[in-house]
């Protein structure tokens, strides 16, 4: 039961710093999607269906954070490339700076406890 | 779109069985929306099909690739939602709005609320069609001995129908504001979410 719980939880973390997670890629970068996805992989363990990454990517366009381009390929199968846009860019700095504050309450939350616990 | 070529038969069939669920999910979207979610698909299977550099496993690496791509069901029902809904209220078309609230019914009790608020603006205009038919009985009842009044058939002789002519057409305006309340309602949550 606890190792359930353990794993819903820890599924529900990585599903909320999903977006978080492309825009860091996307920065500086242009990329399509399989590339995208496998970059992403690099950083951390995507245990979700990579097809999820798709409408969360229209997502992130229609909010302006992320733009994209059909680029034709000799084989015929052109590529979605997708980029981060300026207002992407500032909504990454704030989220940024918001994780590090959370970072930072949650590891002295954590040694506070220890303290008391030892 | 170009579609995909294998040797293998079988990695044929479940190719084209996983783009024909992708159309079949999609099916609701605009031409120009399913085109984009099928050629993204169908890219992404290519360079993984590529990235596996497995010649002689055509079968395995299509199997393998689908089954970490999701169920198509699946992975593109918060896109079709979103899509759909937002189709439907930009038009104000009824029949789009009814078809995207039904496909969305088990989505959340807010679908609940707009079904019945659409259902009761149909009853009100059925009503409309009734008081055409026969203006006599149908109509905007009050009773001027205590105030009471209620919208529909006159059973009691105390009632007396008081909008006459002007029933129908200010029901058709009351109706049309309620109807793009509702809808404008539906498009600033779509905005929201």
């Amino acid at each position: 039961m606890s190792a359930e719980f353990l794993q819903k939880w820890k599924s529900q973390v990585k599903k909320g710093t999903l977006e978080f997670i492309l825009l860091s890629v996307l920065q500086g970068k242009e990329l399509y999607g399989y590339e995208l996805i496998e970059e992403s992989k690099k950083y951390a363990s995507i245990d979700i269906a990579e097809g999820t990454l798709y409408p969360l990517m229209n997502r992130l366009r229609k909010a302006n954070l992320v733009q994209s381009r059909w680029v034709e390929q000799e084989s015929g199968i052109p590529r979605k490339y997708y980029t981060i846009t300026n207002p992407g860019n500032a909504m990454l700095k704030d989220m940024r700076q918001y994780w590090e504050g959370l970072n930072s309450t949650i590891h002295k939350l954590s040694k506070d406890h220890e303290e008391i616990t030892v | 779109m170009k579609r995909l070529q294998f040797e293998n038969r079988t990695a044929q069939k479940v190719y084209n069985s996983y783009i024909r669920r992708i159309e079949q999910t999609i099916k609701s979207l605009s031409k120009s929306d399913r085109k984009e979610i099928v050629m993204e698909l169908n890219s992404h299977i290519y360079a993984a099909l590529k990235t596996a550099n497995r010649p002689n496993d055509d079968l395995g690496t299509i199997v393998s690739v689908t089954d970490k791509l999701g169920n198509p069901e699946v992975i593109l029902s918060p896109m079709v939602e979103e899509r759909s809904i937002h189709r439907a209220i930009k038009t104000f078309n009824p029949l789009r709005i009814a078809q995207v609230l039904l496909l969305n019914i088990k989505n959340g009790i807010i679908y609940s609320v707009y079904i019945v608020s659409y259902t009761a603006i149909t009853l009100c205009m059925i009503s409309l069609i009734f008081k055409i038919l026969f203006p006599d009985t149908i109509g905007f009842l009050v009773n001027p001995e205590n105030g009471d009044w209620h919208i529909g058939r006159a059973s009691n002789p105390a009632y007396q129908e008081v909008l006459g002519h002007w029933f129908v057409p200010s029901g058709i305006a009351v109706l049309a504001i309620l109807y793009l309340v509702l809808t404008l309602a539906m498009r600033l949550r779509n905005k929201l979410t």
